[in-house]
């Protein structure tokens, strides 16, 4: 009677080391990773965010350069806060150019929840080959290798200064060049800027792969 | 079975020999009663000790000896899932005796049969499919197994991850028991399937209606019981092989179990399971969808040790899945959706197929621990502590890698979520004490939630407590059972707001209540009413959820004043069983207080990447009615007709508008011709059938980016015979789904927005029953 309660006890006893034994091993602390100023190594999979979109247009004055920079800001991504424009109540969501100008035109992204803060611009720039702005969702025109949209009804026309590098080359749009025409006065048009993330699929045209980035701005000549 | 044959026919013969000694001719006959609920007990074996006459009682209940002797007789009677019962009986003319034999579980043997529920019977609808209905369905979703219930729909995202619907309500509102143990994951979301493998169920048993009372507070809309099959409890190694094919998906599943009992080590019996499944791209009537495959692995093993008073059980069961998320489907702003929705064809169909599964992806493993132990306190009563482990990982792995290269390299989870939940109660409960059955208890929880990766709901760690009493007055046409139960939730949040840790804590406290009868005219009609109330404290997502939900499209804000949701439920059904026809109605009302949903924000949200839809947690009092129909005539004995129907409204009352994400009506056909058995084919029958869905109309204004889809018909069959191979039992079963290919979407999946529902399916399932050795044979 003894060897089988000692039997009994010792399967049971098996059965259930054995099964806690086969449990994962869990963290069992409550405390949620801080979403604001965690290091990228203490949190790597905390999640790559575009916080800053910085528009930097840079014209000629005479001998000087001068650049005005143009700010969309989502402190925490998509999500949570909403995005504001920056400027002075949110002056900064109208481009205000000049006619008969030309501008040059950089585009930054920057994830400023990052410490030091990350330039995803340059992520960008090295992954060209899946990455592309637009311009109201507009597919460009290519007439030997130059690639331009218009900005409908603004006068304005945008070069795209850069290639992906890749074997068939495309444009990212990180840089382009402006150049505007007559004033329309204080007429405001949409320039809604968009980066469309296209994974093997980049062929020039707005519709494959998704949203990266989508700004929408308006723009006058004056 | 074989054993009360062979009595039979071992009392036959000694009857026999009875006969030619005595000149005697007294009768005795009688009727077998259950004690519990005095109805007839079928094809109870009565015998005479001593003199070896035995016979059945026939389905009455009734048994008659005769040319008796006068003189002392004992008598036995035994009966299945009853306490043998013995009686002296002095006969000395002809007598006619009514015998009630008490329903206490016991086996034949000196073990114990492992525990019935009490409440066999529920007050409330209640419907379960059993093996041989399953068989139509294997290897399908746990949520589309359970639609062949009435009443049941599923909300799903894509064809691979489907949360079951009751009476027109998901997630937190419904209860899924697996093995007896509330099933506890990260139930927030519309894409989080129930992590259960469907193997694991030998009956899958739905009771609808508010069951807070006995299941815990929140379980308004209705609950699902997973059940394994019993341990066994003779000497014999047995178990189960189950392959399965389908053809949309190139699927194939196989799952198997053996499950013996102990012949050296008495006492004790033991069952290990495992599935393994895979499938690749799926495919629509037009194109296949990129990255739709699944992998699962399942396994779980039981040890069951039962005497004549005590009893245990310990269980283990682990579900690992990976599930392909349809790429185009995946997260983009309005913009995006509405071009997907206006493209005839998503942008990620493929002309070929592929097993590959890459991101995006959802990584969902679940264990769970049982071990639970009952000691019979008396011979109608027994004393329960059980205790469970539950832990449930879900990884969600966006679409694109980071940019960040030495991120990228690591290619972790954007989302990773981990609850652990640890649950114990303690109850009794007694069969018949005159005419009361009744259970008393209490149940306890600890539960933490953590994560790393994006925020989308707090880590939290949720206490609850409850004690209930029910107590069942029986008759023999009708019972009635009233309950109570008292729960509190003590939950505590832990979130960042800037540099600040928030650590919120709430509480909640309240009773339900239920009262409900049945009854019982006559064997071949019963009717049953239930009213109860419940209350839901509200979810950690409603209150705290901030962000983009990946998985949804949408920006999703939960709101930390939400008050508790309360309902009153009545819920009544019909079931009338003649010799041809057999009908199946329930109706039901749900009247909510503080009723939590989720409201769409006129203006969209402006993001670094778009406009996305907002959505706000809010409340405000609603109704939800509803009624389902099933109605089967067997115009002859070969051939069957049956039809379904099932309806749901859902109304804001405050809004005077429609909830959203309501079933549409849905009418379902079919008739069954019964084949012949032949040598080698048994049971073999042909079962035509359609679903028409009817177009969802009532519907809130502006909440859909798309309008609902269109009503559809679809047609499909299921075949099924059992071939015996020698001695070896085959169930084949064949089903089509979506015979003619239609095009269509359905209201109530996420995926309409991106792509058409399923083209045609083709399934063949084998079932082998497998007896490995048995000590009778």
């Amino acid at each position: 009677m003894k060897t089988r309660k000692a039997k009994t006890l010792l399967v049971v006893a098996g059965m259930a080391i054995l099964a806690f034994a086969a449990c994962e091993k869990k963290k069992t602390n409550p405390t949620p990773p801080s979403s604001t100023g965690g290091s990228t190594t203490g949190q790597p999979n905390q999640g790559e965010v575009i916080t800053d979109f910085e528009l930097r247009l840079s014209s000629m004055s005479g001998t000087n350069v001068v650049t005005t920079t143009y700010k969309y800001i989502d402190p925490d991504g998509e999500g949570g806060q909403p995005a504001t424009f920056g400027g002075t109540n949110q002056s900064d969501s109208v481009i205000a150019l000049a006619p008969g100008k030309t501008y040059t035109a950089n585009i930054w992204l920057f994830d400023k929840t990052k410490n030091p803060v990350d330039t995803v611009s340059k992520e960008v720039e090295e992954e060209g080959a899946e990455h592309m702005f637009f311009f109201n969702q507009t597919n460009p025109t290519v007439n030997a290798s130059v690639w331009t949209t218009t900005i409908t009804g603004s006068g304005v026309t945008i070069r795209y200064n850069d290639s992906d590098g890749a074997s068939t080359p495309r444009p990212i749009g990180l840089e382009t060049i402006w150049q505007t025409t007559t004033s329309t006065l204080t007429n405001k048009y949409p320039a809604k800027i968009t980066l469309r993330h296209q994974p093997n699929a980049k062929d020039g045209t707005f519709a494959p792969g998704e949203t990266d980035v989508e700004v929408p701005f308006k723009l006058r000549v004056l | 079975m074989n054993r009360f044959s062979t009595l039979i026919a071992l009392g036959l013969l000694l009857n026999y020999i009875g006969v030619s000694q005595s000149p005697c001719n007294l009768v005795l006959k009688g009727i077998v009663n259950d004690n519990d609920n005095s109805e007839h007990l079928s094809y109870a074996v009565v015998t005479i000790l001593g003199s070896g006459r035995a016979q059945e009682a026939d389905e009455h209940g009734r048994f008659a000896f005769d040319n008796l002797c006068p003189g002392n007789y004992q008598l036995q009677f035994k009966h299945f899932g009853c306490k043998d019962t013995t009686l002296w009986v002095e006969l000395k003319k002809n007598r006619n005796l009514t015998v009630k034999m008490p329903h206490s579980y016991y086996a034949l043997k000196d073990v114990d049969i492992d525990v019935e529920k009490a409440e066999e019977k529920s007050t409330q609808a209640m419907q379960r499919l059993d093996s041989k209905a399953l068989d139509k369905t294997k290897g399908a979703t746990l949520g589309d197994q359970l639609k062949a219930l009435n009443g049941v729909t599923t909300f799903n995202t894509g064809a691979t991850i489907s949360k079951p619907m009751i009476n027109g309500m998901q997630g937190y509102r419904i209860l899924i028991l697996n093995n007896g143990i509330r099933q506890e994951g990260q139930q927030w979301g519309n894409e989080h399937a129930p992590e259960i493998d469907p193997f694991i169920a030998a009956n899958l048993t739905l009771v609808r209606g508010a069951s807070a009372v006995r299941y815990g507070s929140d379980a308004v809309g209705g609950v699902v019981l997973v059940e394994p099959p019993k341990l066994p409890d003779t000497a014999a190694v047995t178990g189960e092989v189950n392959v399965v094919g389908a053809t949309n998906g190139r699927a194939g599943v196989t799952s198997a179990y053996v499950q013996g009992y102990f012949d050296k080590l008495k006492f004790f019996s033991w069952r290990i399971q495992g599935t393994l499944k895979k499938s690749g791209n799926l495919k629509t009537p037009d194109y296949y969808l990129k990255n739709t495959g699944v992998e699962e692995n399942n396994f779980s093993y039981a040890l069951g040790y039962h005497r004549k008073r005590i009893g245990g059980e310990v269980y283990y069961s682990q579900f690992r899945s990976r599930i392909g998320i349809f790429s185009s489907a995946h997260i983009g702003n309005l913009t995006d959706l509405k071009a997907a929705f206006n493209r005839a064809k998503p942008a990620d169909s493929l002309a070929g197929f592929s097993y590959e599964i890459g991101r995006p992806y959802q990584n969902i493993i679940h264990e769970l621990v049982k071990v639970s132990t009952h000691i019979h306190t008396g011979l109608r009563s027994r004393f329960y502590a059980n205790y469970a482990y539950q832990f449930n990982l879900r990884q969600e792995y966006d679409k694109h890698l980071p940019r960040n290269n030495a991120l990228a390299a690591l290619n972790l989870p954007e989302l990773d979520y981990r609850i652990t939940t640890q649950s114990g109660e303690l109850f009794w409960e007694h069969d018949n004490i005159r005419a009361f059955r009744g259970k008393y208890g209490v149940q306890g929880m600890y539960q933490e939630n953590v994560y790393t990766g994006r925020f989308f709901i707090p880590a939290f760690v949720n206490k609850t407590l409850g004690a209930f009493a029910i107590e069942r007055f029986v008759q023999a046409h009708y019972e009635i059972e009233g309950g109570v139960r008292y729960d509190q939730r003590d939950l505590t949040s832990y979130y960042w707001i800037k540099n600040d840790l928030q650590s919120p804590r709430l509480f909640f406290s309240n009773m339900s209540y239920n009262l409900g009868g049945i009854f019982k005219p006559d064997s071949g009609l019963q009717i049953t009413i239930n009213g109860a109330n419940g209350w839901r404290a509200p979810a950690v997502n409603e209150l705290y959820s901030d962000g983009l939900h990946h998985g949804v499209g949408a920006i999703e804000r939960g709101d930390k004043n939400l008050k508790t949701e309360y309902c009153n439920n009545v819920i009544t059904g019909i079931t009338i069983d003649r010799k041809k026809l057999r009908a199946e109605l329930t109706a039901y009302g749900y009247w909510f207080r503080n009723y939590i949903y989720y409201n769409p924000s006129p203006t969209p949200e402006l993001t670094i990447r778009g406009a996305f839809p907002v959505f706000n947690y809010v409340q405000n009092n609603a109704r939800i009615v509803g009624a389902d129909a099933l109605l089967q005539y067997n115009i002859a004995a070969w051939f069957q007709v049956k039809a379904r129907a099932m309806w749901v409204r859902g109304t804001n009352t405050g809004t005077k508008e429609a909830l959203v994400y309501m079933p549409a009506d849905r009418y379902e056909g079919s008739f069954t011709l019964k084949l012949k058995n032949a040598r080698c084919f048994k049971d073999t029958y042909l079962e035509p059938s359609f679903t028409w869905v009817d177009k969802q109309y009532r519907v809130p204004d502006s909440v859909d980016v798309a309008p609902p889809p269109p009503a559809y018909t679809l047609w499909g069959a299921n075949a099924g015979t059992t071939l015996m191979a020698g001695k070896q039992p085959v169930i084949v079963t064949l089903s089509v789904s979506n015979a003619l290919n239609t095009v269509y979407r359905d209201y109530l999946d996420r995926f309409r927005y991106y792509n058409d529902a399923l083209g045609t399916n083709i399934t063949l399932r084998l079932r082998l029953p497998i007896i490995l050795y048995d000590k009778k044979i």
